[in-house]
């Protein structure tokens, strides 16, 4: 039986009802009303989300939004930060007895220093 | 009286990052008095560094007190030249320093020579290159000495 079969049986006997079974069926209705107030979440048979609780539709995207934010720090600082040596590298180098300018030459390094270890 | 609310965390979340990274911002007065003294070199320019650069000088400031006489003194006289290379100039002393270090040791001690010998070969090809035109030829108003 589908909805509009239901709703023109409703229609059509609505007068005959007795005041009894009505205020049954308001109470039922608010009973229904009142759940349907307290379900936030809602997944239906099909699989879309729907956000029955007003404020759900505010704090899922702000909490979303907040780990966003959160994400883009860490990531931004992993990013920054040296890996762990990399500090105890340049102490080393620059207490070197080669001078700075010695490691920053490429040629020195590419041509002469490995041709004149040949 | 909800309504507040959402708009107050939203603003917190917009401010969230500016407030982290005025956190991160090490100022040079906000340094250690045992920092200051190893990364005195660099005192007027700390506060231009970026925060990666200065967290690095910070691993040397940490590592200084393990460092010979001699050594601290290298590292000092250093920071100033070592702060003004590109950080693609960093990388790429870093990357050779790694491999100078893979060498024996008794290689590696003949670097140091190589390195004086190569500055040495380079010094006397610049004072034998041909001078610029302009130079070589005196010109009527400066006349050659004898």
């Amino acid at each position: 039986m589908n909805t509009n079969k239901i709703r023109e049986y409703l229609d059509s006997s609505l007068d005959t009802i007795d005041s009894e079974t009505l205020e049954d069926l308001k109470s039922a209705r608010q009973n229904a009303l009142s759940r349907y107030e307290a379900h936030e979440l809602v997944l239906e048979g099909h699989g879309t989300l729907h956000f029955r609780h007003p404020k759900i539709g505010v704090w899922l995207p702000m909490a979303a939004f907040v780990l966003g934010v959160c994400a883009i720090l860490y990531w931004g600082t992993a990013r920054e930060a040296p890996p762990p040596d990399s500090t105890d590298v340049d102490a080393a180098l620059l207490a070197d007895d080669l001078p700075v300018p010695a490691y920053t030459d490429q040629k020195f390094f590419d041509s002469w220093l490995n041709r004149s270890q040949q | 009286m909800a309504k507040p609310l959402p708009a107050v965390i939203l603003a917190l979340c917009f401010s969230l990052p500016s407030f982290a990274m005025a956190q991160k911002a090490l100022q040079w007065n906000q340094l250690s008095p045992q920092q200051r003294a190893v990364l005195a070199p660099l005192a007027q320019q700390w506060n231009q560094f970026p925060e990666f650069q200065k967290k690095k000088l910070l691993g040397v400031a940490k590592r200084f007190p393990q460092l010979s006489p001699i050594q601290q003194k290298r590292v000092q006289s250093r920071l100033e030249e070592w702060s003004r290379l590109t950080p693609e100039e960093r990388m790429l002393a870093r990357r050779n320093f790694q491999n100078l270090k893979k060498l024996p040791p008794e290689e590696r001690r003949a670097v140091r020579e190589k390195w004086l010998r190569y500055r040495q070969f380079e010094g006397t090809k610049q004072r034998r290159a041909p001078l610029p035109a302009s130079a070589a030829q005196p010109t009527a108003a400066s006349p050659q000495q004898k």
